[in-house]
């Protein structure tokens, strides 16, 4: 599985909606260019999801309207991602997040294998409430996620633990 | 629509193969009204080269742009389920969407191809 067959898979998952449980991503950017740095993904959209008059009604009476945004990186060589660097997106992200008003985000990255364990242990840990975290091995499917809400929204909401074996599935047939 | 329930509420006392007859009329009426009105004000095309595209709306509205006008790309989901790739201006500025179901290629295919234009100003 290649990283970028990965990306494009789960762009397209989000604006089918796959991540409607906990937002409503409407808009996906690629490469884009996010206070110096390029993600390999981005995707924008609000806690308040859009729907037909009751819908609407209901997410208008009782949904948060906060902006959100998802922020997908990818990491070819696994064992090149440092706990400083990890560090370093997520500072990128808390600037974008302090700029556009964003109430949550989600950083996830695309490896090429497992992470070294030092890292694998740093996205493990994360319990602050603002940022989720994900790691998807594109080969071997594995996810780690971070210990807060968000982190475990990407494998209860978003079933990114099913993106890689659901690809490779499909590729079987 | 509003025929039918005119014609509904007038033939209220007739009989029932009576009534039938009365549809007759409006109903393939209503429909070729319906296709002549969508194509006059609804119906949406979009046309598009390496130098730019331009979107029709029914008979009157032509917008035309060139690739060399935006700087970033973007997929947009609509309300209908549909795909939209919206263009930017400028970061976060004003932007124009091409409803990617008008120009029958795939939304994802269509913003790569978009996105190769814009990079080759």
């Amino acid at each position: 599985m290649q990283i970028d067959d990965a990306i494009d898979a789960f762009e397209r998952d989000i604006l089918n909606g796959r991540a409607r449980w906990v937002a409503d991503l409407n808009e996906t950017f690629r490469d884009h260019l996010v206070e110096g740095h390029r993600f390999r993904m981005c995707a924008r959209g609000q806690t308040r999801g859009k729907g037909f008059i009751l819908s609407r009604l209901f997410a208008w009476t009782v949904l948060p309207n906060y902006t959100v945004s998802l922020y997908a990186e990818a990491v070819r060589n696994s064992k090149d991602i440092v706990g400083g660097r990890l560090v370093e997106l997520l500072r990128f992200i808390r600037r974008d997040m302090e700029k556009r008003g964003l109430k949550w985000a989600w950083l996830v990255l695309f490896l090429e294998g497992d992470p070294p364990s030092q890292v694998a242990r740093s996205i493990e840990t994360y319990d602050k409430n603002d940022i989720g975290i994900g790691g998807v091995n594109v080969h071997s499917g594995n996810v780690l996620v971070s210990n807060n809400l968000l982190g475990r929204s990407l494998v209860r909401q978003m079933r990114l633990d099913r993106l890689v074996p659901r690809l490779e599935r499909g590729k079987g047939k | 629509m509003g025929l039918l329930i005119l014609v509904g509420v007038l033939t209220n006392g007739l009989p029932a193969q009576l009534r039938l007859l009365t549809l007759a009329v409006p109903v393939p009426l209503g429909i070729i009204l319906g296709v002549l009105l969508y194509y006059r004000t609804g119906h949406e095309t979009v046309q598009y080269d390496d130098s730019g595209f331009s979107l029709r709306r029914g008979r009157s509205m032509v917008e035309s742009h060139a690739w060399t006008e935006f700087v970033e790309v973007s997929l947009c989901a609509d309300q209908k389920g549909g795909v939209n790739v919206r263009l930017y201006r400028e970061p976060d500025g004003e932007y124009v969407e091409i409803p990617a179901s008008k120009t029958g290629v795939d939304a994802f295919t269509l913003r790569n191809s978009v996105v190769d234009r814009i990079r080759r100003r």
